[in-house]
């Protein structure tokens, strides 16, 4: 009960993952329920991370399946080594073996690729299956998918049906480039995950970039804050946070000021107009940050960044 | 005790649970059971745990998260924490916090906490479907009061992903995955003495349809515009190769907008990005707009579909000019125009005289089921059942009308 949560949580932060309650809750659901996890939320905020985290707190390995469009079955279960059985035919040729054998060589385990997720449903422990993206995915294949999670069972006619020996752990995660079917988001859990808030970015940062201190730390998180709050074509998430405080680590920084956010806007900001928004903007935003003046971070409350933005 | 304590967080779920339907949640009988699976393993003091753990249940979408939140609090509002609801007995009906709700409630309340068992519950269910809006799928939008078009909306954005859906499901089929390809398997392995070592495959080249919509938002389209772009907008989140503009006295791309309307499902701030809202039409000058700009994204593979009534008061030398270039370029022009609703209605305006040669078909969209046949028609366009015949190049003839 509240043990298992504390557990959770307490794995998590062992694997250097900044987890909130509801991102515990979720993990508790999913491994007492035994039910998919569907993740969603803006690019960059961690989802997949999530699956990471899970998968090494849980001891365990994670398979991965990356989505995109044209995915289709054979890619996700198995295929046929065609090449290596042709070989092992050619070989063969001069063998006394009948055909029904060389046919159950050629069909057998050995030739097999195993894709993901009949590598999931074979593992010798459960793993945690992390299906990425699934929105990039077509219809199609959602559907093929509901199948494979809801029986745990793949069937190679070549071979029979490999029923699963233990049910993975399944974490799918979307940007929502694309509505999923309702069909499979009634079959899993459901977890938003936004922007993380103030303090738990900063935590993150803290947490992932060893050398940077609190008041950079700050500094950048306010600053990361102001910037999501404007219209950009690509909203950075923590990753770019993460990848700025390590390149201002790099520079030796250990306080923001305009020429050094002006020199490592490139960090950030992967996309021209959004660069030259920015910049233009900049002095605005820095002072919402507080740079220039010697205030502490806490002085500036969001509801001063809001306000400060509406204006 | 515990025993009677089970009984009442049953009932609980239960009565939740149809709280969250009637609010337009769809919650199966599978996450009840989940629910009460998972109560039994959290400490029911914690209210915030429990609300994020029913909410991770029960709602499975960012517009449910909304609703769930808003029920959960009313619904639990009576008892001020749920480490009560295990001392008192279920919820009475008179419990139900909110007027409107509990008389929708009352019923089915009284008769299912009077003792009846929770397994004929299940036999109930009833989960949302289309049926109780039959009715309102052949009225025309413009005749909606404001209460109903809440429910419309949210109707035809439902209706407009199913479609999508159905839509490109279908448009898949025709097409195969990769094909064992025999002839060139047989010729590159001839090169290395004959021993097919190397396989190829081939894949038919992808073709589907892209969409361009043109919508116009001026002041005489308002009552269906609003309507065709939320449905337009819902269809684009399944079927994404469809590019969105509007127009009434210039064009704007709403694309873009529209992918950070998907994170945010902001409708105000989607909308804002257009200023001309309501305003007058010039659609020649709007439709030259979009060919400067955005001419090369029109090819044979393109269906272009502009909704508008025609109203016109910009140059009609331009649309003319225009729509020569779209019917040109394009695989088929579909103008879909509300007021062929009405049955006394002739495309007699200057406007739809000088486009009516460059079009293919001409439709109404004024109700739910014309906008189910423009889907229709578009399949058939995919499947070419339905195409332009090259021969009378220039002049469109296919010009019919369905549905009203």
């Amino acid at each position: 009960m509240e043990a298992e949560f504390k557990r959770i949580a307490r794995m998590l932060a062992e694997q250097d993952y900044v987890a909130d309650e509801s991102i515990v809750t979720a993990l508790f659901l999913a491994t007492t329920l035994n039910r998919p996890l569907l993740i969603e939320g803006p690019a960059g905020v961690g989802k997949t991370e999530i699956a990471k985290a899970m998968a090494r707190a849980l001891e365990t390995d994670l398979i991965r399946l990356q989505c995109y469009e044209g995915l289709d079955s054979t890619t996700a279960l198995y295929e046929w080594n065609y090449q290596h059985q042709l070989l092992h035919i050619k070989l063969e040729e001069h063998s006394t073996k009948s055909i029904e054998e060389k046919e159950a060589e050629i069909f057998s385990e050995r030739f097999l690729l195993k894709r993901p997720l009949l590598q999931a449903i074979t593992h010798h422990k459960p793993p945690v299956l992390l299906i990425d993206e699934l929105d990039r995915a077509d219809e199609e294949f959602e559907s093929f998918l509901l199948e494979v999670l809801s029986d745990w069972q793949i069937t190679i006619p070549e071979i029979g049906t490999i029923r699963a020996s233990h049910i993975p752990y399944v974490v799918l995660t979307s940007n929502r480039t694309r509505e999923l079917s309702d069909a499979v988001r009634r079959r899993c859990l459901y977890l938003w995950i936004d922007y993380p808030d103030f303090e738990k970015e900063v935590a993150i940062v803290k947490q992932k970039v060893p050398g940077v201190n609190d008041r950079l730390a700050e500094q950048i998180t306010r600053f990361m804050e102001a910037v999501r709050e404007m219209h950009l074509a690509k909203v950075p998430g923590v990753a770019e946070t993460l990848d700025w405080a390590r390149a201002l680590v790099a520079l030796h920084r250990d306080v923001l000021d305009q020429t050094v956010v002006e020199q490592t806007l490139g960090v950030i900001f992967k996309d021209r107009q959004d660069i030259e928004q920015v910049r233009m903007n900049l002095e605005e935003l820095l002072q919402k940050v507080g740079v220039s003046s010697r205030l502490t971070p806490t002085a500036f409350s969001e509801d001063t960044i809001r306000k400060t933005t509406e204006d | 005790m515990p025993e009677r304590n089970q009984h009442n967080l049953r009932n609980h779920i239960v009565v939740f649970c149809r709280a969250l339907r009637d609010a337009g949640i769809p919650v199966g009988p599978g996450s009840a059971i989940d629910a009460l699976h998972v109560l039994q393993k959290i400490p029911l003091q914690n209210r915030h745990q429990v609300r994020q753990t029913l909410q991770m249940i029960f709602a499975k979408h960012p517009e449910e998260i909304v609703i769930f939140q808003r029920v959960f609090e009313r619904y639990w509002l009576v008892r001020p924490g749920m480490e009560s609801t295990s001392e008192e007995e279920a919820p009475t009906p008179s419990a139900s916090p909110e007027p409107e709700k509990s008389r929708r409630l009352l019923p089915q309340l009284s008769s299912l906490l009077q003792g009846q068992e929770v397994t004929t519950v299940w036999d109930e269910v009833q989960l949302p479907g289309y049926s109780p809006y039959r009715v309102l799928t052949r009225r025309d939008f413009a005749h909606f009061s404001e209460a109903e078009q809440a429910e419309m909306l949210m109707l035809v954005r439902r209706m407009a992903r199913s479609l999508a859906v159905q839509f490109s499901r279908r448009m898949r089929s025709v097409h195969q995955q990769a094909r064992f390809d025999f002839r060139k398997t047989l010729r590159h392995n001839l090169r290395r003495g004959g021993e097919i070592v190397q396989l190829h495959f081939k894949e038919r080249i992808r073709q589907r349809l892209k969409l361009v919509v043109l919508c116009d938002v001026s002041k005489s389209m308002d009552l269906y515009s609003r309507f065709l772009l939320q449905f337009l907008i819902a269809f684009s989140t399944v079927y994404h190769r469809t590019e969105l503009f509007v127009f009434s006295t210039s064009l704007v791309r709403l694309t873009n907008a529209i992918q950070e309307f998907r994170q945010r499902q902001d409708w105000h701030q989607l909308f804002g990005s257009f200023q001309e809202w309501s305003g007058g039409t010039r659609i020649g000058e709007s439709l030259q707009q979009f060919v400067r700009e955005f001419g090369p994204m029109i090819d044979s593979r393109t269906v272009v579909l502009i909704l508008s009534d025609g109203w016109d008061t910009g140059s009609v030398e331009l649309l003319r000019e225009n729509m020569a270039y779209l019917y040109r370029h394009s695989a088929f022009v579909m103008w879909l125009n509300p007021l062929m609703g009405f049955s006394e209605y002739r495309p007699e305006t200057r406007g739809m005289q000088a486009a009516l040669p460059y079009i293919d078909i001409l439709a109404p969209v004024h109700n739910l089921d014309s906008l189910r046949q423009m889907v229709h028609q578009l399949t058939e366009v995919y499947s070419r059942r339905l195409h332009r015949s090259r021969k009378k190049e220039g002049i469109g003839h296919t010009v019919g009308k369905f549905g009203s």
